[in-house]
């Protein structure tokens, strides 16, 4: 049977609108949780009202005429006095949307790697980023000692230098070992990868005791991401990195899921994969160093994310893309909600540590799950 | 060749004991060596004769003795288990063995350790000390044996669940990577609520020790015993079991066609293994990546033979950590013995993937699967 014109065209707007009708729902389901962590107060085992959504928006409304006014607004002030503060509602704004930003970019990033890879456990954070990452924070801390977290430019040059010389080491590595014809063997990769972790992080450690008490709480803050930094310069810095490193794999996004296809079906499509290559995995650990330094160590976020993302939506990289965007933000949004709930010995509980408890059981089914225990 | 090897350790052994000087005390003149040398084998004359005025040389003979035990065991732990698992990343830092044992020290400081901060040794405490049973004054360390335990098991259980009730060697490195990734988390956030707590907290150096691996630990015969004796019957057990393991390393299926039980000679490895590193996790700490590079530096050598491997290994290893504690003797840094194997470790494993990629590049010329696609 042959089909007409029409019909195929019919087909394939229905299938369109489909796919816009979740991706839009996608967004109405982020939207919502924005709003409804940004509800929660600060602090909130303090009191006993927890959500507080009207005083939070008089605040809120309150930051932003006093932001874009020249004198100060009293009666605004005044209204808002009582409920939240309205200096605080703007930090809110600004956490909430960093880690936002931050889930959505360690999510894409894995999902890039994955596609160019083709396997679950290549991720930039198996791959020597979190190691680096690490280094550079304990180089600062033991340099600059508490000062280490105001000065945010250095603080990204080390990372960025670290990670950038442990991630391009151990990818090349993975190009030495994997057979003659230059595909990657991703196994040795990642134990490649997992054993110069553990070998950079034993100098972690050692700098790590080497540090007075004090300095080992501050780099202890940083490494588990108790607090954001959310001064202008850091928020400039994300933000510009993060539209530099998002921006290209938003508009080439069709064409990365030719480039996880195998290296002869590439050639025979016309397309080089390798530009492609070299591009999404710069902007990736970009996206997913920028995020570590905010947030603390979460690489586990984007090894499971697009995995569960793509067992549900398939493998189209336009759909993964989406979808594991906006759930990586959504779970970080709601970790840094939750985490700032609970109280182990009067301190908050770390993000990290929740999102670890969250991801490592969901990743250890991912790896039963796995045929031939990932051989 | 083995009686060669044996001589070299024994003539290191002396020489170290007699010879090694911290170079902030050696004033590099050759007379001052001599002086030192001569009074050091008084020293050392008087010890074996039991006589007095033996100027700490017992304690050092028997951390010279532990030393090469240590190595020994790690070396040998190393062999099998990459003989028997037939990959030459296992080993006992990257099964979870090592990672078991940090978490046990932890979960023993948090649960049974009160936060101290006065560091004064009395009269009475040193009495009361003297009065405990073993159990009460090696407490940590059973703590950590059986953590070691634990760690094992969990990784064992995880990796037959993943692999569909057989042993799939790869399953278990993630598994093991996996696991210490969390174990390092806790341990963090542990370390993070001590502080947070008591800044001038004792068993932050506790925990410090463990990570970093000295030999500090080992100050008499007591400690001596209850660290070589497991360890020499384990090696005896390994020697005698040397020639089934080299069926093993034939393959599952080919084992189980020669008529062999697999199941039984590879738990008994595990176990074996298990119990050589766990006794050395306890009383000396993490000594990382020492079962990893030497196996594969005497497989060049002694072949992959295993009745000859093993021997050989436990020999050289015993060789290799002598003399890569007095180096670290000489420059004042005995107290992180993990940061030296571990750097040395990461440029064996650099070296190994690249030759092994240039071996496959020889042999294997036919196009193979290009890597592991999704499903």
């Amino acid at each position: 049977m042959q089909l007409t014109k029409d019909q195929v065209r019919q087909v394939w707007d229905s299938d369109r609108r489909k796919n816009r009708r979740g991706i839009i729902l996608m967004f109405l389901t982020t939207a919502a949780v924005f709003c409804f962590c940004l509800c929660f107060r600060y602090n909130a085992y303090y009191y006993d009202t927890k959500f507080v959504p009207r005083e939070y928006y008089t605040s809120l409304i309150t930051a932003v005429r006093l932001f874009f006014s020249r004198h100060i607004d009293a009666e605004a002030v005044i209204d808002s006095i009582g409920s939240i503060e309205y200096y605080g509602s703007l930090a809110r704004l600004k956490i909430t949307l960093m880690a936002l930003v931050s889930g959505a970019a360690l999510s894409i990033s894995g999902a890039i790697f994955q596609t160019i890879y083709r396997n679950p456990m290549a991720s930039p954070n198996m791959l020597g980023a979190t190691a680096g990452v690490k280094l550079g924070n304990i180089l600062m801390v033991s340099l600059y000692s508490a000062q280490a977290v105001e000065m945010v430019i250095l603080r990204y040059q080390y990372c960025y230098a670290l990670t950038a010389i442990c991630v391009a080491t151990i990818l090349l590595l993975g190009k030495l070992a994997g057979d003659h014809r230059g595909n990657p063997s991703v196994m040795n990769m990642v134990l490649a990868g997992s054993i110069i972790s553990q070998g950079l992080n034993v100098f972690t450690m050692y700098y790590m005791y080497q540090l007075e008490e004090e300095d080992l709480l501050v780099y202890q803050q940083m490494d588990l991401g108790v607090y954001q930094q959310i001064d202008s310069i850091s928020l400039i810095i994300f933000f510009t990195i993060m539209a530099v490193a998002l921006l290209p794999m938003l508009f080439l996004r069709y064409r990365m899921n030719i480039v996880g296809l195998d290296d002869e079906q590439v050639r025979v499509s016309g397309v080089n994969p390798a530009p492609y290559r070299l591009l999404g995995q710069i902007c990736a650990v970009l996206m997913v160093t920028a995020s570590m330094i905010h947030c603390g160590d979460v690489g586990m976020l984007s090894m499971v994310i697009p995995y569960m993302v793509r067992e549900v939506v398939g493998a189209d990289f336009r759909k993964v893309f989406a979808y594991s965007a906006l759930s990586g933000g959504i779970l970080l949004m709601l970790c840094r909600l939750v985490s700032s709930f609970f109280l182990i010995a009067d301190e908050p509980v770390p993000v990290t540590f929740l999102l670890n408890i969250i991801l490592v059981p969901i990743f250890m089914v991912i790896v039963a799950k796995q045929k031939n225990g990932f051989e | 060749m083995l009686v060669i090897l044996l001589l070299i350790w024994i003539g290191l052994f002396f020489f170290f004991l007699f010879f090694v000087v911290s170079y902030n005390q050696w004033d590099f003149s050759l007379a001052y060596e001599l002086k030192y040398a001569s009074l050091n084998i008084e020293y050392f004359y008087n010890f074996v004769m039991g006589l007095g005025n033996v100027s700490g040389m017992d304690i050092r003979f028997y951390q010279y003795l532990g030393v090469a035990l240590t190595g020994a065991a790690l070396a040998a732990c190393g062999a099998v288990f990459q003989g028997a698992f037939k990959n030459v990343l296992a080993g006992p830092s990257t099964m979870g063995v090592m990672a078991g044992g940090t978490l046990g020290c932890t979960v023993y400081l948090l649960l049974f350790c009160e936060s101290e901060t006065i560091s004064y040794v009395t009269q009475a405490d040193m009495e009361s000390y003297y009065a405990m049973s073993i159990w009460g004054r090696y407490q940590q360390q059973f703590c950590v044996l059986i953590g070691c335990f634990a760690g094992v098991i969990l990784v064992m259980t995880l990796s037959r669940i993943a692999g569909k009730g057989q042993m799939s060697s790869k399953a278990m490195l993630l598994c093991g990577m996996v696991f210490s990734s969390v174990v390092s988390n806790l341990n963090m956030l542990v370390q993070y609520y001590m502080l947070a707590q008591n800044p001038d907290d004792t068993r932050i150096e506790a925990i410090r020790d463990m990570m970093l691996g000295n030999f500090n630990n080992i100050t008499n015969g007591t400690v001596l015993a209850l660290l070589g004796i497991p360890i020499l019957l384990c090696l005896i057990v390994l020697l005698l079991i040397s020639g089934k393991l080299n069926i093993l390393s034939f393959g599952m299926e080919e084992a189980q066609t020669m008529g062999m039980s697999v199941s039984l000679y590879q738990n008994i490895v595990i176990v074996v293994g298990t119990v050589l590193t766990a006794v050395v996790v306890a009383f000396c700490g993490r000594i990382g990546f020492v079962g990893f590079m030497v196996p594969m530096i005497t497989r060049r050598v002694a072949g992959p033979d295993l009745r000859r491997l093993i021997p050989a290994s436990i020999l050289v290893g015993a060789i290799f950590l002598t003399v890569i504690f007095d180096v670290a003797y000489f420059f004042g840094m005995t107290d992180s013995m993990n940061v030296i194997t571990s750097a040395l470790g990461c440029v064996v494993m650099v070296t190994v993937l690249l030759r092994k990629g240039g071996e496959k590049n020889a042999a294997d010329q036919r196009p193979g699967p290009a890597g592991m696609g999704f499903r």
